[in-house]
């Protein structure tokens, strides 16, 4: 009985890990603001045909809020999923809708880059009411030290919104490695601190000196304008 | 006797470890994806014809899936093969045919720069998938990362086809060399080995061993086609 017991807590666990290794790929674009509105007719258009988003992913539009100086982008297309199903969407093959798609799309954006990824550790993940994601993007120099730190820090410490820390494998530029991603419900809710106890002040502190070398590479903040799935 | 047998088999074994490396040169151009097409043709149709692929060199067309701010090309155009080959490419002259396969590009394509360089060492080239995950590297100790790297890669057998080169030409943002990783699909390109004990062990000697490296930047391309 007692070995079910564990056989099912891991069981659990692995599960519950398998659900953070979510994958995603992010398309920057610059859009002119006349053009806004039309991009997005465009997406809507061909986004909300049943079969043009595989099945197990979705697809979110998202404006870009506040970013530091350097940042072209004004508008971002995220696909992410399970990594099953993100496998699925990049093996399909693509057909006459979709080429239509793009042509229409690359009259009204301009790209500036494109990335891949995947999550490692995400908390209240399949809330994603939250319409506002700030991001930081970070040179981790000691991963493992990183995410253990930081996991065991959220562990003890669960927020109450969706946080995913993750990592960036192509596209990267600027000694880029990992982001933190916070899910947020408004601009208040954006640039309220966090009221933290002073327990979970001192263990965040600790996080900090232990990580290993960690610099910010930029932050920024973006909206979601429609998702698809 | 038994010691010509032995030179024999050294012999043997280092140009196979030789065979394996190679000199390249690529072209980025960017290309509206609805034009792809057509620039597929007319490079099958000039590449298609005897006489106009010289003999041991590769080429290969990749889009490009995913890439940061500072590259603008949506298609790379990579030649490989043997020193010697590549220099054959580079000294034979140009037909009629290439005029008109160049006139397709002028037409259809922008140029968006160009690079020439040389692998030094490629594990498990059995393993090639149609994905190329690329990180370009400022490497502050050449001699101290290529051992590092040969001393990782030798006692950790790779998953895929894994190459460090140099860039000899077209560099920039200071990227001296390159790690070039094959990936069979976005899964796999994505996800992250499940390393064990040993494995551990021998990457943090690689890291400790390597000297001072930056990673400048990380692409992915994706094959389109390949004459060879």
């Amino acid at each position: 009985m007692i070995k079910k017991i564990k056989l099912s807590i891991l069981f659990l666990s692995i599960s519950f890990y398998s659900i953070a290794q979510n994958a995603w790929s992010v398309y920057e674009w610059k859009v002119q603001p006349q053009d806004v509105s039309t991009v997005f007719n465009i997406c809507n258009d061909y986004l909300s045909q049943q079969g043009n988003v595989t099945e197990g992913t979705t697809v979110a539009l998202y404006e870009v809020m506040f970013a530091g100086d350097g940042f072209e982008a004004t508008h971002t297309l995220n696909i992410y999923g399970d990594m099953e199903s993100m496998n699925r969407a990049y093996s399909n093959e693509q057909d006459s809708d979709w080429f239509l798609f793009i042509e229409k799309l690359n009259q009204f954006i301009d790209p500036v880059a494109s990335l891949a990824g995947r999550a490692l550790k995400a908390y209240n993940e399949d809330d994603d009411s939250d319409p506002i994601h700030q991001l930081w993007i970070m040179n981790v120099s000691e991963s493992d030290k990183f995410v253990d730190g930081w996991t065991n820090f959220r562990d003890k410490y669960p927020p109450n919104n969706f946080i995913e820390l993750g990592t960036i494998v192509s596209g990267r530029e600027d000694g880029m490695t990992h982001y933190i991603l916070s899910a947020q419900k408004d601009f208040k809710d954006l640039v309220d601190g966090s009221n933290w106890s002073d327990a979970e002040s001192v263990a965040w502190a600790k996080f900090r000196k232990e990580r290993g070398q960690t610099e910010m590479v930029r932050s920024f903040a973006r909206r979601l304008i429609k998702k698809w799935n | 006797m038994k010691n010509n047998f032995l030179i024999l088999l050294f012999s043997l074994i280092s140009t196979g470890i030789y065979s394996q490396e190679y000199v390249w040169s690529v072209y980025n151009i960017k290309v509206d994806r609805v034009n792809a097409g057509q620039v597929v043709s007319a490079m099958d149709n000039y590449l298609s014809k005897p006489g106009n692929l010289v003999d041991g060199v590769t080429v290969s067309l990749f889009e490009i899936m995913f890439a940061s701010d500072d590259n603008e090309a949506t298609h790379v155009i990579a030649f490989t093969g043997n020193p010697d080959a590549m220099n054959a490419m580079y000294s034979a002259g140009q037909n009629d045919e290439w005029q008109v396969m160049m006139s397709t590009f002028d037409q259809l394509t922008e140029s968006e720069g160009s690079g020439a360089g040389r692998s030094i060492h490629t594990f498990n080239t059995d393993a090639e998938g149609p994905i190329h995950h690329i990180l370009q590297l400022k490497v502050e100790e050449p001699d101290k990362y290529e051992n590092a790297f040969k001393k990782m890669w030798t006692n950790v057998k790779p998953d895929n086809r894994i190459t460090l080169g140099q860039f000899v030409s077209g560099r920039k943002d200071g990227m001296s060399h390159y790690i070039l990783v094959s990936r069979d699909d976005f899964k796999d390109l994505v996800t992250q080995r499940e390393w064990n004990a040993k494995e551990r062990a021998a990457w943090q000697t690689y890291r400790k061993e390597r000297g001072d490296v930056e990673i400048v930047s990380t692409m992915t391309r994706a094959l389109v086609k390949q004459w060879k």
